[in-house]
């Protein structure tokens, strides 16, 4: 059987910890894609992860299901990312690329795919990643959250307190620069 | 050529980005068929529209590396707090002073739990557990030859080293005299070994040194032996310069012969 994320809540807060464990297995990968995408690093993204199920587990007693449990989790974890970036004091870092391992490649190919266009897949995911890292915080998250989480704009007022129209303008401005830069890198 | 006015009434970036994700919250279908009639009339929006779909298109590629999440085994998750805990640099984060107390706090319980017995006597040292049942007397222990890890050769040592503390302790007889005479034996033997080994060494050594003197002397000779061929290539291409240059004077000096009339 099927919980939903409010049946494991109510659960977890009885006492039940296999209840927990399955939300963290539920939502970690979520949660996870989040961080990596706002903050940018791997290891602090798991960090972040981490931290996030820390504090739900500890704050869980006092959640009353005002929001959805997930929201409740991404602002957690926003807020974890957003003391990320203020303590670094710099924009989120992208990674640099490993050294292309042919092979590596190759099994991670689509089946349909060369190795050719897988390279130009990577290229340019590398593209989106790097214009992402430089777009304002606010922009950043408000399509991350749109764009992977599909969150409804709404949900993203409410998740990062600012008026719906807000949203809505952050998402448009950050598309808007993300469009010229990866037009700008595909006529380099 | 595209028309670059838009004549749109409301907010023409909030109506694009509802439209793009087609999230028009409780408002519903008025905006988006409002903006729908709007995008027939004006071509700047359907480019803007489609562009900004391209690049929906591909934030799409755009994926996080696989995580290594380890608080997400369902394997190894018994309870929360150790699951979410289970990240080595959690450990590390605890002060030195911290981890040095737990582990003594740790190791004084366990030997208290295991009831630690710790003797040194005519026995030797010796450990003991309350884990473990108490030592078994010589009748329990079943016959040396079914011990582990004791050989029959062990055993004949053991009664070889019995019998030569047996003869110390006894008073010089012939017996003794005898044996003592066979221990010098014995001693010469075994010196006779050593050298031999010794001599062996020294001489597989002095192969070895010879192999190495051997391989270094190989190798110069091949050193050499390519040197003189870059040196060769490099003297005739030496020659060939200077017959180029050869040439070329030759020329010129044809071509001042040529213009200049004989006198």
């Amino acid at each position: 059987m099927t919980w939903t994320d409010e049946e494991l809540v109510a659960r977890s807060q009885r006492g039940d910890a296999d209840s927990f464990n399955e939300l963290v297995l539920r939502w970690e990968r979520p949660i996870y894609a989040l961080a990596y995408r706002t903050i940018g690093r791997e290891e602090d993204a798991r960090d972040v992860c981490q931290e996030t199920f820390l504090r739900a587990f500890r704050a869980l007693p006092g959640f009353r299901g005002q929001a959805k449990f997930s929201s409740w989790l991404y602002r957690i974890a926003l807020n974890l990312c957003r003391d990320w970036i203020r303590r670094e004091r710099r924009a989120p870092i992208v990674q640099p690329p490993e050294d292309v391992d042919v092979i590596e490649m190759a099994a991670a190919a689509e089946p349909s795919e060369s190795i050719e266009e897988l390279v130009a897949r990577q290229d340019l995911a590398r593209a989106v990643e790097r214009v992402m890292a430089r777009l304002p915080e606010e922009q950043r998250t408000a399509i991350v959250l749109k764009e992977y989480h599909g969150l409804t704009f709404q949900e993203i007022a409410d998740l990062i307190g600012c008026p719906l129209s807000t949203v809505k303008t952050r998402l448009y401005q950050g598309l808007t620069v993300l469009r010229r830069e990866l037009a700008k890198k595909a006529t380099l | 050529m595209t028309d670059t006015t838009c004549t749109y009434m409301g907010n023409r970036d909030e109506a694009l980005v509802a439209y793009l994700y087609d999230d028009y919250g409780d408002s519903g279908a008025p905006d988006r068929t409002a903006f729908d009639a709007h995008l027939k009339t004006c071509a700047r929006c359907r480019t803007d529209l489609r562009a900004l779909g391209g690049v929906r298109e591909q934030l799409a590629r755009w994926n996080p590396p696989e995580p290594n999440l380890t608080f997400g085994n369902p394997q190894s998750i018994r309870n929360p707090q150790s699951a979410i805990r289970n990240d080595v640099r959690w450990w590390r984060q605890i002060p030195a002073w911290a981890q040095v107390a737990a582990a003594v706090l740790v190791l004084g319980a366990s030997i208290g739990l295991a009831n630690f017995d710790i003797r040194y006597d005519a026995g030797g040292l010796s450990v003991r557990t309350g884990w473990m049942s108490t030592a078994k007397t010589a009748a329990e222990v079943a016959p040396a030859g079914a011990q582990a890890g004791v050989t029959r050769d062990d055993l004949v040592a053991f009664g070889e080293s019995l019998r030569a503390e047996l003869r110390d302790q006894q008073p010089a007889s012939p017996a003794a005299v005898s044996a003592r005479a066979e221990d010098v034996e014995v001693m010469r033997r075994v010196r006779a070994i050593v050298e031999e080994s010794e001599r062996r060494e020294k001489r597989d050594l002095a192969l070895k040194i010879a192999e190495a003197i051997s391989d270094f002397d190989a190798q110069r000779r091949q050193d050499l032996a390519k040197f003189g061929t870059i040196q060769n290539s490099t003297g005739y291409e030496v020659i060939r310069q200077k017959q180029r240059l050869d040439k070329v004077e030759n020329n010129l000096q044809r071509m001042v012969s040529l213009r200049v009339p004989q006198q």
